[in-house]
């Protein structure tokens, strides 16, 4: 049987240092003897509130001790909890709740997040009141089963429809023993996770390994901008920073001389691709050569990484001990050493389905634990380097974006009479590219452009908004009118 | 001639930037430290790249910080602003 995955990040640090400081965000901090009081609180809160074993329970939170004590509360009493980042549209909201079947939702009370669903709100603060009508003992955590939920995160589909990834207890726990000793981590160590703990990533960062370790995490609850990020890490000298390429660019073209990164001994970077001369310019900059890596929500861990102080620029690096890897070819062989494949991996910990999307589960985790990462890349001697997706979508900023979600959006302007959406680059960095038909007499100029930007801007997140519209007379097609985004990429 | 600080501007302006920001920036200080967003930012790159009929090499634009850098960065280069 699995441990409960809250339990077990939280006991040993109620034994070995009650009194050190778990979370720090802005002027608010935790100890884990808080942290832990609070995550049973929560517990209880949420189950006096109709919550049981294996229900769904979204977690619309802003990075902080509130957000870890909500997550970690739901763990506690058997639930699932549902991470989703606070800058959703509403009818994301409604679409991965209703999939979800999330009966619960845990939020600020003047989010937006609960309009359209059927979610009943609990506001975030009620889940550690101090009175609460407390419903059985919130002391002793939920026994899980072996197949029992601990997490559920949402990715961005091809479609634009999220899929749910359900993680098992024990795969919450699995980056401790993986991806934290490829890092050299102690509980000395002090983690900063720009992106936040409603990605793997950040989750990883914050959550598991930063609770696993004993250390201390630092959580920042604004829009990661660069004054924010520079003021955190001079304020609470975090050892080690994760992050994703696009935010160390940012960081780089706003570092000014008084911003102090001297304490930091390690800057992780995943998410995307990081390109060479970010890496060479990062490492110049500072002296500390960014660590390169990847991993996916439905690893929730980093199977592929660079060691700290042997990274390479252009290269993901090495397979993290308990992850076999393959590169394969389009019949599914072996391409020898050298030669482009698409990534399969296997190891403990991965998901084993898709919520309630059966075709997607088979088409993604084959027999044999083999997962498909939708990743190409090139092996030579044990090291990886990523050469791009398999498919249609892009990473930016570390965050998927489905072509089609932007084509859709842009279909909606008057002037956009056909138009797909693919890859270019601007920094080395992957970027949405709009390739526009415009209807007979609309303007083609660079002002046209830029209102086609602000258009998607309004309409977008910001990941999804394109950073470069061309206008063309005709899109490239299959003989069966299949637009091909591929042939319009600019790498 | 020279790239004139007025001339990027108006190009911020295209790439999607509000006035008031564009019309507040200082030309010395990291734009991305004044109003200048992760969205603002590589859409001026793009349009500044369209606009001078140019590539900046990855390798020096991370060097382009402030307007005062791509003026004179536009000035040793662009051959026909």
């Amino acid at each position: 049987m699995p441990q409960n995955a809250a339990w077990a990040l939280l006991t040993p640090n109620l034994r070995r240092h009650p009194h050190k400081t778990a979370y720090r965000c802005g002027d608010a901090s935790l100890t884990y003897a808080g942290l832990a009081d609070a995550v049973a609180r929560a517990g209880a809160r949420l189950a006096a509130s109709g919550a049981r074993p294996g229900d769904r329970i979204g977690c619309v939170l802003p990075d902080g001790p509130a957000a870890a004590v909500a997550l970690l509360g739901a763990m506690w009493i058997g639930a699932c909890p549902v991470p989703l980042p606070t800058n959703l549209g509403p009818e994301d909201y409604a679409f991965i709740l209703e999939d979800a079947g999330a009966q619960l939702l845990v939020a600020e009370p003047d989010h937006p997040a609960p309009s359209r669903t059927s979610a009943r709100l609990l506001p975030a603060a009620s889940l550690t009141d101090p009175e609460p009508a407390l419903a059985g003992d919130g002391s002793s955590p939920h026994v899980p089963g072996p197949d029992d939920l601990a997490l559920m995160l949402y990715t961005s589909g091809s479609t634009g429809r999220p899929k749910g990834v359900p993680h098992g207890h024990a795969d919450i726990l699995r980056p401790i023993e993986t991806f934290g000793r490829v890092l050299g981590l102690s509980e000395n160590d002090v983690l900063f996770s720009v992106s936040k703990m409603s990605f793997a990533y950040g989750l990883i960062a914050s959550l598991t390994l930063a609770l696993g370790y004993g250390a201390t995490a630092v959580l920042l609850s604004d829009k990661p901008a660069p004054d924010a990020v520079f003021a955190a890490i001079g304020r609470f000298r975090p050892s080690v920073v994760f992050a994703v390429p696009s935010v160390y660019g940012l960081l780089l073209r706003a570092m000014e001389p008084g911003d102090d990164l001297s304490g930091v001994r390690l800057f992780y970077s995943a998410g995307e691709a990081l390109p060479p001369a970010l890496f060479a310019a990062w490492r110049d900059r500072t002296g500390s050569a960014p660590c390169e890596g990847i991993g996916s929500t439905e690893a929730y861990n980093v199977f592929i990484s660079n060691r700290p102080g042997q990274a390479q620029a252009g290269t993901t690096g090495r397979l993290v001990p308990g992850y076999e890897a393959r590169l394969v070819d389009e019949a599914g062989q072996d391409v020898p050493d050298g030669q482009p494949g698409a990534l399969r991996i296997r190891g403990q910990g991965l998901a084993v389905e898709y919520w309630n999307l059966p075709d997607k589960t088979r088409e993604t985790m084959l027999p044999g634990g083999w997962v498909r990462t939708g990743d190409l890349f090139v092996a030579q001697g044990g090291v990886y380097v990523h050469q791009g997706r398999c498919d249609d979508m892009l990473k930016v900023a570390g965050r998927f974006v489905s072509p089609q979600v932007v084509e859709n959006v842009l279909l909606t302007h008057p002037e956009v009479a056909e138009c797909a959406v693919s890859a270019c680059r601007v920094d080395g960095l992957e970027r949405p590219l709009a390739v526009v038909v415009a209807r007979e007499g609309a303007a083609t100029d660079a002002a046209q452009a830029a209102a086609l930007r602000r258009f998607a801007r309004d309409r977008l997140p910001e990941e999804m908004c394109p950073a470069r519209v061309e206008f063309v007379a005709a899109l490239p097609k299959t003989s069966t009118g299949k637009i091909i985004r591929r042939t319009l990429r600019r790498d | 001639m020279a790239v004139t600080k007025a001339a990027l501007k108006e190009l911020l302006i295209l790439a999607g930037v509000e006035r008031a920001v564009v019309d507040a920036l200082p030309s010395d200080a990291p734009m991305l430290r004044h109003g200048i967003d992760s969205l603002d930012f590589p859409s001026f790159i793009v349009v500044l790249e369209e606009h001078f009929g140019l590539t900046i090499p990855e390798a020096e634009a991370w060097e382009l910080r402030t307007l005062d850098d791509f003026a004179a960065y536009l000035d040793a280069r662009a051959p026909k602003a």
